[in-house]
């Protein structure tokens, strides 16, 4: 494994992703409209009913799990356009013909959605922070964020549910002909985690440091299984027999 | 260079290539001929390890297609125009070109360089900047070659390098596979084009799934016809043609005004037919000389394959 290859390939994709418009859209609008518009919608809560902030610390929590469910989906535009660009385009064949080996091609396609997609969501997140921070410190004497909770959130789940959203999208991407459908069934990484996000909201269970931490140890098991189904789907023979 | 022994290869109940063998030589340029689904795509993925080989053995300057390890260093020396091109469309042409340089370890200027000198001799620099998608066919098929170029191969398998191009492009990269040829680099070429083969071909391969005859096109199109010598008569009568006939026994044809006399060396056989002609009274027009073409031959070994 070579990993200077797989970079080649990330900076490569990051060179065609500077180039669409849909791509760079996702990244940069959507964190900041969902950084600014939760703290938005707080104050709103807020100045609706005005119980002190310490009483909303736990629905904070909720709206930090928004970020893991952030982290899985934005990749479904990403990801899906990186692998099905590469179909298309049917620039696999001539790649395939250099040193490059497959690991090092699915590593890099990995990364190259991997890393934009979270560096997006930590944007998002810090943007959501400091907003919190701004509209509540005052009344609570102390600055909520960073903290403990935060760091289990954003540094430890947020990242396990990225590479899910990536490599389950790259999956998908594999075996499907056009983007659009590549993002129609790559969406459904949504659905597990608003039902996480539902069974917390409904009381079943708490979005805590324990609960987030269980959910990690999940997600951990879930993203090795999809890696090892993709390194076997992604085979130079099965490449070129299926897509050129 | 390239050794092939009974090299096969199926997909499922279909047998796309049956028992190639054949060996290709350092320096020369051999060309695949075949119809569509003659299988010379399958055998340029199996020779450059993209698919498996179902049964037989290959070699590529003396490593086994069929050895991960040796498949590495094959790799390296070997080029690959794949039937479509698959350039990033997105991507500038140098862009394309840098890329692919990286995979070989190619040092930043040592990769600049080479960019500028394909680019540049293939009438590509001034647009190097421009998105790969934005080019024509053939300046694409060109930026592609370059691509396979990148690394100095010495082994380089063009699938189809002029399908699709108008007549000037494919010129250009006809010329271009010649230019190649004459830094001694060994060219396996797919084309079912046979005025191409025989133009730019040392020799080659007719295949239909199975290798029906392999030589230089010379060879190969003396095997269904000869030479013939065709004599253009102004007034043609029973009397020329008689003398004609005396002249080359059994070998002689008439259509219209023009007699076709079928010839081993014409230099040494054309006086005595001329006189002949001349001397029963024929007033000569036009002498040509017909060879036999590339196509009979191909022709017949592909049909007497059904
Ligand atoms: N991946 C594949 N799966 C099944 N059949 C294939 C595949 N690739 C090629 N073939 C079949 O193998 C035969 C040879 O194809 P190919 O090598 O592409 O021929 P050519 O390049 O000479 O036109 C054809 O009958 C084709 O349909
Ligand atoms: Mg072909």
């Amino acid at each position: 494994m070579d990993f200077e290859n797989s970079w080649n390939v990330v900076s490569k994709d990051f060179a065609i992703f500077r180039n669409k418009k849909s791509i760079l859209y996702t990244l940069t609008i959507l964190p900041f409209a969902v950084g600014i518009g939760f703290t938005v919608i707080l104050s709103l809560i807020h100045n609706a009913s005005p119980s002190p902030y310490s009483t909303y610390i736990p629905a904070f929590n909720g709206f930090l799990f928004w970020f893991i469910i952030l982290a899985a989906i934005i990749p479904t535009a990403v990801a899906s356009y990186s692998v099905m660009g590469e179909k298309v385009e049917k620039t696999l064949e001539p790649l395939l013909a250099t040193p490059l080996s497959d690991g090092e091609i699915i590593l890099g396609k990995i990364l190259s959605s991997f890393i934009p997609c979270i560096v997006a969501t930590y944007l998002g997140a810090v943007i959501f922070m400091i907003g919190i921070d701004i509209i509540t410190s005052q009344q609570l004497g102390y600055i909520l964020y960073p903290n403990w909770t935060a760091a289990v959130f954003l540094l430890l789940a947020t990242p396990l549910a990225c590479l899910f959203g990536t490599e389950f999208n790259t999956l998908i991407s594999v075996r499907v002909s056009d983007v659009r459908t590549a993002q129609s069934y790559g969406g459904a990484v949504y659905f597990p985690l608003l039902i996480v996000f539902i069974l917390g909201e409904a009381g079943y269970i708490t979005l805590d440091i324990k609960t987030i931490l269980i959910f990690s140890v999940i997600l951990v098991v879930v993203d090795i299984i999809i890696f090892y189904i993709n390194k076997s789907l992604f085979q130079r023979e099965e490449i070129i027999t299926r897509f050129s | 260079m390239i050794d092939a022994e009974n090299l096969t290869r199926k997909f499922g109940e279909l047998t796309a290539v049956d028992d190639l063998t054949f060996h290709v030589e350092e320096g020369e340029v051999f060309g695949f001929l075949g119809p569509n689904g003659a299988g010379k795509t399958t055998t340029i993925r199996m020779l450059t390890g993209l698919i498996s080989k179902t049964s037989g053995k290959a070699q590529i300057g003396g490593y086994d297609i069929g050895n991960s390890e040796d498949m590495q260093k094959i790799r390296r020396m070997i080029g690959v125009l794949p039937e479509n091109v698959g350039l990033y469309e997105n991507l500038s042409a140098y862009q394309n070109l840098d890329y692919y340089g990286r995979f070989y370890k190619i040092s930043a200027e040592h990769r600049h360089e080479r960019i500028e000198y394909f680019l540049n001799l293939l009438g590509l620099w001034d647009q190097r900047n421009l998105r790969a998608g934005k080019f024509s066919k053939g300046m694409k098929q060109k930026l592609a070659i370059a691509r396979a170029l990148i690394h100095d191969p010495q082994i380089l398998f063009l699938d189809e390098p002029t399908a699709n191009l108008d007549p000037e492009a494919s010129k250009t990269v006809r010329d271009f596979i010649l230019e190649l040829k004459s830094e001694n680099r060994t060219i396996f070429l797919n084309t079912h084009l046979l005025d191409e083969a025989t133009r730019i071909c040392d020799r080659v391969g007719i295949m239909k799934t199975k290798l029906l005859a392999i030589d230089t096109p010379k060879n190969l199109s003396k095997t269904v016809s000869s030479t013939k010598t065709v004599i253009q008569i102004e007034k043609i009568n029973y009397k020329i043609i008689e003398a004609v006939k005396k002249a080359k026994p059994g070998k002689v044809e008439v259509n219209g005004n023009k007699i076709i006399v079928e010839v081993v060396d014409a230099v040494e056989e054309n006086p005595d037919i001329l006189e002949a002609a001349f001397t029963a009274g024929g007033r000569i027009q036009l002498v040509t000389e017909v060879n036999p073409t590339l196509e009979e031959a191909y022709l017949k070994y592909v049909r007497s394959s059904d």
